[in-house]
């Protein structure tokens, strides 16, 4: 009896510890995540203009979505270009863990390169790009047309494509270090001797590859997916410098859309409501992702 | 005790004497707030009121154009504004509506040059048949055509298109003389300035883009057949080729670069092409047209800013002095006028402005008979970069698609005015 008061006490004060220990982090998820989810789901039931009183209106705000054809064009772009870019991103970080995972010479020195850009903000990449590509002063057109290629300046953002296609480019010279990053750690950490153990078998190299280290790194892959999904389908800067969202709307992102109904069109509401709807959208795609990469030996 | 009584009390009564100092002791500052694009004038007449104002004084701050929307009406609903604003008169209908300015409709009924006042201004003054501003500075779309070009292509620059047919066949003779010269000029992806050049081709030829006020505001870009009509113009304009590729992105950044080069015939914009192209490029003959509609006629979009208290503001009295000294007869003429700025006051644009020669009694005339756009939703659905005025013009005009740009743009148009 003793002792067992004795250990339900101990159980007791190490779920306090445990408790204690957690408080931080649940103190800055209500402070800064479950407050302000909240209180964008108060205002997506309101007709909220930026100045003057919010109007309760129910769920109008919801379903004004389904009237509004530019959120289904922005959202149908955004999950296009998530689709372009995904595996791209996904290929070329993967190549270059390959190239630069061995401790040999010179690796440290094009891991640093790779990574540079990553630190760099998403605005100040973009106005780089901005200059690289702009017709008159930037050196990619003249290169291009001092080579013979195109005979004027191509002027990518004339075109829905050479947008798109700009974009494409600044991000993936952004990110792709970050995705390198990332599977590279999992390469390293997948034992030698599993790999010893494939080639005795008889593995070829793309054999080795396909059966021994990709379902090893099945974890990172699900992360570099479910990174670079939400943050595509979450791409707001590149697309506000680079583009303005033209021509003609062709380029205009979903979070660029809210921002504007929120922050140009000043209705608060209704952009709080199309983000409660792209929150759960994001969140069933994770979902899914997650699901689908799961460790099944688990 | 009594020591201590009888401090309590010395304060009690200095307090009000502190408080009243402030303003005895000194003028009166008043805050005007200003979109940075209205510097080049503003300062010579806050000089003037200044000089000639010993109990007032204002002191103006311009706030970047782009952001002038979101930093007043932020800074007033935190009780932060200024106690003057010039805004564009688009925007007025939206601050009156959401109760960022002063109702100063007593004061504005006892003007006596009330009929005097740009009309159009006047009417974007109003909300619910209140007044919450007054015209400040005008501004006029007219057409702007290069007089040299004309010649070179063998029309007649006396004569100048008054119709969009005889724009084309001006456009298109332009173009032939090559060397990189085009007849025709807009900026393809700015709202902003195809409201202010494109609305007027579509009044002029009777149609329009916006109907009723308020919650029963309806558009009417679908029911208007000269909006099609209007959008077919320029979609020829564009396929042939008379107009510089640069229009489809020009966000109106660089809008006024291809007719300044003396590269582009004809282009649309309003008062302050007058002093920029003079001044600065003085080879550059030019003259100004109304702008026509398909078969004659002609309208114009009457721009420009209001001037308004805000709500917040602790001088109203000495706000509305500054305000009824802006719209007076002499300020709009002596630093209006005379900076070729275009008066609010109808006495003074067809009086002393007009007869600082023919391009200036063009627009002036335009002024007073143009009109401009009224709704609390005017950002949402024209001067939003992809808003549906903007979209409506890049699908018909760049992409082809006239007839569902149109439908598109009705319906968006709809669907943001029910959101309110």
């Amino acid at each position: 009896m003793t002792l067992a008061l004795r250990t339900s006490t101990r159980s007791r004060r190490r779920g306090v510890v445990g408790f204690l220990y957690t408080l931080p982090a649940l103190v800055l998820v209500t402070v800064f995540f479950l407050v302000p989810l909240a209180l964008l789901i108060w205002m997506s039931l309101h007709r909220w203009p930026l100045l003057g009183k919010p109007i309760w209106v129910g769920l109008a705000n919801y379903l004004a979505i389904g009237g509004d054809g530019t959120f289904g064009q922005s959202l149908l772009f955004t999950a296009v270009y998530t689709v372009i870019i995904t595996p791209i991103l996904f290929l070329l970080g993967f190549g270059l863990a390959m190239l630069v995972k061995e401790q040999r010479r010179g690796a440290g020195v094009f891991r640093t390169v790779y990574f540079m850009p990553y630190v760099i903000g998403f605005a100040s990449s973009a106005y780089l790009w901005l200059w690289l590509i702009d017709p008159s002063v930037g050196p990619i057109d003249k290169l291009l047309t001092d080579l013979g290629i195109t005979g004027q300046p191509f002027g990518w953002t004339d075109t829905p494509t050479g947008a798109l296609f700009a974009v494409i480019m600044s991000v993936v010279w952004k990110v792709v270090g970050f995705t390198m990053l990332l599977l590279m750690s999992g390469m390293q950490s997948v034992p030698g001797d599993v790999q010893e153990a494939a080639k005795v078998d008889g593995a070829g190299r793309f054999a080795s590859l396909w059966h021994v280290m990709l379902p090893l790194l099945r974890r990172n892959i699900a992360l570099v997916l479910v990174f670079s999904v939400v943050g595509s389908m979450l791409a707001f800067e590149q697309f506000y410098i680079l583009t303005a969202g033209g021509p003609g709307n062709r380029t205009l992102t979903i979070v660029y859309w809210i921002y504007n109904s929120s922050f140009a069109n000043f209705q608060l509401g209704y952009g709080a409501a199309m983000s409660v709807v792209l929150l759960v959208m994001l969140m069933l795609i994770s979902g899914v992702q997650l699901y689908l990469l799961r460790d099944r030996s688990e | 005790m009594k020591t201590w009584a009888a401090a309590v009390l010395a304060l009690l009564v200095a307090l009000p004497l502190v408080a009243c100092g402030r303003t005895e002791s000194g003028p009166t500052t008043l805050a005007l707030w200003a979109r940075s694009d209205e510097s080049a004038f503003l300062q010579s007449v806050v000089d003037a009121f200044n000089r000639t104002h010993t109990g007032i004084k204002v002191r103006m701050t311009l706030i970047p154009t782009g952001n002038f929307v979101q930093k007043f009406g932020l800074a007033v609903a935190g009780d932060a504004g200024p106690d003057l604003a010039s805004i564009d008169l688009v925007y007025v209908p939206f601050f009156a509506s959401a109760g960022v300015l002063r109702d100063i409709t007593p004061q504005v009924r006892r003007l006596s040059y009330l009929d005097k006042l740009s009309p159009a201004h006047m009417r974007n003054a109003q909300y619910g048949s209140r007044f919450y501003a007054l015209p400040f500075s005008g501004d006029a779309s007219v057409l702007y055509y290069n007089v040299d070009l004309f010649r070179q292509a063998g029309l007649d620059p006396d004569r100048p298109p008054t119709t969009w047919s005889r724009i084309e066949n001006a456009a298109t003779a332009v173009k032939k003389l090559g060397g990189g010269r085009y007849g025709f000029y807009f900026s393809g992806a700015c709202g902003g300035c195809n409201v202010f050049t494109f609305a007027p081709l579509i009044w002029a030829s009777g149609g329009d883009i916006l109907r009723g006020t308020g919650t029963s505001q309806q558009p009417s870009v679908a029911a208007s057949p000269q909006v099609r009509q209007a959008l077919q113009f320029y979609r020829r304009l564009w396929t042939s080729g008379v107009v510089p590729p640069q229009a489809q992105t020009d966000n109106g950044a660089n809008q006024f670069t291809p007719f300044e080069t003396g590269k582009v015939a004809m282009f649309a914009t309003g008062a302050f092409g007058i002093s920029t192209f003079t001044h600065d490029f003085p080879n550059l003959h030019f003259k100004v047209t109304p702008l026509p509609g398909r078969d004659g006629g002609s309208s114009s979009f009457s721009g420009g800013d209001e001037i308004a208290i805000s709500r917040t503001s602790q001088h109203p009295d000495a706000a509305w002095t500054f305000i009824s000294w802006a719209t007076s007869m002499r300020a709009q003429d002596r630093y209006f006028g005379a900076a070729g700025v275009a008066p609010i006051r109808t006495d003074v644009a067809l009086g002393s402005y007009s007869a600082k020669g023919a391009t200036y009694a063009t627009l002036a005339k335009a002024l007073v008979s143009g009109r401009a756009v009224y709704s609390v939703q005017e950002n949402a659905l024209i001067n939003d970069s992809t808003g549906p005025w903007t979209t409506m013009i890049a699908d018909a005009v760049f992409g082809g698609d006239i007839d569902g740009a149109i439908s598109r743009a009705q319906k968006a148009m709809s669907n943001t005015i029910s959101r309110g």
